[in-house]
């Protein structure tokens, strides 16, 4: 087992004030030789008092974090305690090879990505890649077999065995932030070739001397790409991520507080469509022939009265009442009928009128499969309309008539009273039943996420 | 055996050492770097502290590394174009030489053990970076040349060096391992490595 010291490497160390900009700079790395100042873009000398500006970078405000990282965050990586030291922003030129319906070929492409580099609890590093893809983890790596590429091949690092490179280019600084021990230059350019295997990425990058073709230095990488969840929940502890699980949070109550009334509200329409069904006393039904002629109605031919009903009794204030005006014709026959509804004194106070028909052809809707004959048939042989009682009192309704051709027809009035409006809640049962649905297959989505982020944090 | 105790020709403060083979020693207390000659100190350029840019390791610290127990006799700090690092130099118990230097860099750990060279060694201006060369009879791929300077020291050194004195290097990997190769003054290194974590040591 080992045991180290224990150190206060995440408090800061020094504190002074930038020569170009003037703004507070914290360093937490005793070794930080170099210091890019996030006020500003200067990069400073942090060894000596007098923290000179080396170089001046593009504004910070150009390139901002990509997503909720910053300088000083600390986070949980491999379970060890790391704290976010510096961030340099590389801007790559490279060719990337592609395949399609059998041929190949290098395209060129440019990339930005932030290299994030992050201190452990015993001092040591790694680099944390982001870009508009997401995540990996890079660390140094010391292959088996060190080599450069040849061309578009390279040599696996590990067996020898000849890899495709799959990019390879040149990568420049465009700005840094925080803290380096070694010294970042405008313009501070890379070479570098990537190849990948079991799932991984390896990664060969070298500088050269200034002004010269001579390699100064070479390095190895190996980089692993990690989801954003898993990012997320290594910086778990930062207040930026506790301030959004409280929102989160207090969305979810409000979610959860909404889904229990959409359910409740779906399960009140289904009561009251239930009851519904129970609802509704029919007080008269009184069916009527209507006179057969010969010849068939014209417009200028009046209604005749078919028949007065005797008075009906209609005592229920403000509850609805249903009037239903239904006929009886054979295929191929119309009917005109009407209704007048007469108070005690005789006054017509209220009408309804239903223009009946029965049609039915050859032309197809749908095949009958029995005959194989395709035929379509239309009707409209009932008119309901809802009345809410004002006035209790004995009521007369009057059946109006023209005169049709058709044999055997009949008109049948209805009188339902206390009816309901089911339809409204049948509405009302589906809106909400569906809402209530969306709402927690959602919420048992987002549950099983952070499930998983718990689990592995 | 204890050794006899000498005394900083600078400060006066008393310079307990260790190691019997040691023929320098710089003093905690002034920086004064000595070079030790028939038990007697003699002061070897200016007086140099050591910045202190933390480490877990320290001169004088006893840890085990592998089973094995050891003392940090001293370090020395290099300085090169793009930052520094330190050496430090470990003594494992019961050996009679100390031949391990623990390189510290950017936070990543080499124990390096000192070997003989059995060929000439390559000449610094003819490597390129990026290529191989052989080197005790074994491939070693160049992945850095550079110039760097001895920016000081403290504790004991079996050797005697001077702050500002020019150390260059060539480091390289040979069979999965770190190889470097020092051109210090008076003589040429030859190093091979293992990158070590610190996970592998135990402090007492």
């Amino acid at each position: 087992m080992s045991s180290i010291q224990p150190q206060g490497y995440f408090q800061s160390v020094r504190q002074f004030r930038c020569t170009n900009c003037a703004g507070e700079i914290t360093l937490i790395n005793k070794r930080t030789n170099y210091v890019g100042c996030q006020y500003c873009g200067a990069v400073l000398d942090a060894t000596s008092e007098a923290h000179q500006v080396i170089t001046k970078l593009h504004a910070p405000s150009k390139f901002p974090p990509k997503s909720f990282i910053r300088l000083g965050m600390k986070a949980v990586f491999h379970g060890k305690k790391h704290q976010v030291l510096g961030r340099t922003r590389w801007q790559s030129d490279y060719k990337e090879y592609w395949s399609e319906e059998g041929e190949t070929g290098y395209s060129d492409e440019r990339w930005e990505y932030d290299e994030w580099v992050l201190m452990s609890e015993d001092r040591t590093y790694f680099y944390l890649i982001e870009d508009a893809d997401g995540y990996a983890i890079s660390t140094s790596f010391l292959p088996q077999h060190p080599n450069l590429p040849t061309g578009t091949n390279i040599l696996n690092f590990r067996t020898a065995r000849k890899e495709r490179v799959i990019e390879y280019g040149d990568s420049k600084v465009l700005y840094f932030e925080g803290e380096s021990t070694y010294q970042i230059k405008a313009g501070d350019q890379v070479k570098f070739a990537e190849y990948t295997s079991s799932g991984k990425s390896y990664i060969a990058e070298w500088r050269l001397l200034a002004n010269s073709k001579e390699i100064k230095e070479i390095e190895f990488f190996e980089e692993t790409s990690i989801p954003e969840w898993e990012v997320l929940a290594a910086f778990e502890d930062n207040a930026v991520i506790q301030e959004a699980k409280q929102k989160i949070g207090q969305i979810n109550k409000r979610k959860r507080f909404w889904r229990i009334t959409y359910w409740l509200t779906a399960l009140a329409f289904a009561i009251l469509l239930i009851h519904s069904f129970t609802q509704g006393r029919e007080i008269y039904s009184q069916q009527f022939t209507v006179p057969q002629t010969n010849k068939p109605a014209t417009e200028d031919d009046d209604p005749k009265v078919l028949a007065t009903t005797q008075p009906i009794p209609m005592q229920a204030i403000k509850k609805i009442y249903q009037l239903e005006l239904s006929a009886t014709i054979p295929d191929n026959t119309d009917l005109w009928t009407g209704l007048e509804i007469l108070n005690e004194q005789g006054q017509v106070i209220n009408v309804m009128e239903g223009d009946f028909f029965r049609a039915s052809g050859d032309e197809a809707w749908q095949e009958d499969g029995e005959s194989g004959v395709e035929h379509w048939e239309e009707a409209e042989l009932s008119k309901s309309l809802l009345y809410r009682l004002d006035q209790p009192g004995t009521y007369t309704a009057r059946i109006l008539a023209l005169p049709t051709t058709a044999p055997d027809a009949t008109v049948k009035l209805t009188l339902v009273e206390g009816s309901v409006l089911s339809r409204y809640y049948t509405i009302g049962l589906i809106i909400f039943t569906l809402i209530a649905l969306v709402n927690s297959v959602s919420a048992s989505m987002a549950k099983q996420v952070n499930q998983h982020i718990r689990s592995l944090s | 055996m204890s050794l006899p105790s000498i005394q900083c020709p600078s400060c006066g403060a008393q310079l307990d050492l260790q190691y019997r083979y040691s023929k320098m020693v710089v003093c905690s207390y002034c920086g004064q770097t000595s070079y030790i000659n028939a038990g007697a100190a003699s002061a070897a350029g200016q007086p140099i502290l050591l910045a202190d840019y933390g480490s877990v390791v320290s001169v004088g610290k006893r840890g085990k590394l592998k089973g094995k127990l050891f003392s940090v006799l001293g370090r020395l700090r290099f300085n090169y174009e793009d930052g520094f690092w330190d050496e430090w130099l470990l003594w494992f118990d019961g050996d009679e030489y100390t031949q391990y230097g623990l390189q510290e860099d950017e936070g990543e750990f080499i124990l390096f053990s000192k070997k003989p060279l059995t060929s000439q060694a390559p000449v610094f201006d003819a490597v390129n970076v990026g290529t191989n060369i052989s080197v005790n009879g074994a491939t070693l791929f160049v992945t850095e040349k550079n110039r760097a300077t001895i920016n000081g020291g403290e504790g004991e050194l079996p050797f005697q060096v001077i702050p500002g004195e020019k150390a260059d290097y060539i480091d390289g990997i040979s069979n999965g391992k770190p190889v470097s190769i020092e051109y210090m003054p008076g003589e040429t290194e030859f190093n091979t490595g293992e990158a070590l974590a610190l996970t592998d040591f135990q402090w007492l």
